[in-house]
């Protein structure tokens, strides 16, 4: 009797790190905002999970997020934290065939839904005054509250990326990806309470992308 | 000063915890039970408990006797397991695959001839 085994991994789970180049004028103009450095504009955090559902095809969802946060230094403001991140989701389709036992080549293609959201957290009496009439209810002296709020925006996109993967073990690789984007994005239709408000121009239209992942086969 | 707090906390309570054996040791680790799933499932028919145990079977048994055959024989069973089943494109996933070529062909290459 021949024992049974497992072949390539129904589900796998991936973590990763991309590098990109994205104008961000928006900020880089002005000086106001945190400094640029690499991990706050080239840097790309990635995780993703996908699904063998052919014989040599995954289906998925990965995602992408470059993140900054620091403290503005606007005059006369209350120097709130500034958060910003641009999250490029993807639902790929990917195709792969081995070249040697532990050697995999794929091939993505997948639109994106890219969506990026600044928040600050300032310390505005105003803001907080709302919450010292609530709290002087019942008695307490004012306070300097902090408050949160976001404003949002959401594009479409695609794109293409090729990736080379080494199996370490069966069950767990290494993977080069390199690959591009095209993201309709617009700085008109920004969202904040309910309001539609310009915000920063990104210039992040055609960008080349790069990225390193590990990959653990679960199932 | 919270944060410098916590760390301190973390790192008296893992200094208290690497005093004590929390994970048992492995008997007989090359006669381990472990061993017998894994051929019959194969690492990735595994659970993650299941996964992390073998890993240490492995470990423990190829420190104990030097021989490390059977774990290769289960990981290139599987490894040629996989290879025959990838090892060529099958229906539509060639023309996909020649697609993302293609587009990647288009960006890097022509669209950088078409900015300089």
């Amino acid at each position: 009797m021949s024992p049974t085994v497992m072949a390539q991994p129904k589900i796998s789970l991936e973590l990763g790190l991309g590098i990109y180049e994205p104008i961000l004028s928006g900020f880089d103009d002005n000086n106001q905002f945190p400094v640029a450095k690499v991990w706050n504009r080239n840097l790309l955090t990635n995780y993703g999970i996908f699904y063998q559902f052919f014989y040599n095809a995954r289906v998925g969802y990965s995602s992408y997020t470059s993140w900054d946060v620091g403290e503005m230094t606007s005059d006369g403001g209350s120097m709130p934290i500034f958060s910003r991140s641009i999250t490029y989701r993807m639902f790929p389709i990917e195709t792969y065939f081995r070249i040697k036992p532990t050697i995999e080549l794929n091939f993505s293609l997948t639109p994106i839904w890219g969506r990026s959201k600044i928040s600050l957290n300032t310390r505005l009496n105003q803001s907080g005054d709302d919450w010292n009439i609530f709290l002087s209810v019942y008695g307490n002296e004012p306070l300097e509250i902090a408050t949160t709020d976001a404003m949002r925006q959401d594009w479409l996109g695609y794109s293409g990326q090729l990736g080379i993967r080494y199996y370490l073990r069966s069950f767990l690789g290494l993977e080069l990806k390199l690959g591009f984007m095209h993201n309709y994005y617009s700085e008109k239709n920004w969202r904040l309470q309910g309001n539609t408000i310009t915000g920063p121009v990104y210039d992040i239209e055609k960008l080349p992308i790069y990225a390193f992942r590990i990959i653990y086969g679960i199932k | 000063m919270k944060f410098i707090k916590n760390i301190i906390l973390v790192l008296a309570v893992s200094n208290v915890l690497s005093g004590i054996q929390l994970i048992p040791k492995i008997e007989n680790p090359c006669s381990d039970p472990i061993i017998a799933v894994a051929k019959e499932k194969g690492l990735k028919g595994m659970n993650v408990k299941e996964t992390i145990r073998y890993l240490r079977v492995e470990r423990d048994c190829i420190k104990s006797e030097g021989n490390d055959k059977t774990f290769y024989l289960i990981e290139s069973k599987e490894y040629q397991k996989d290879y025959e089943q990838s090892r060529y494109m099958v229906s539509w996933t060639s023309t996909f695959s020649y697609c993302v070529g293609v587009s990647i062909f288009y960006y890097f290459v022509l669209g950088w001839m078409a900015d300089n």
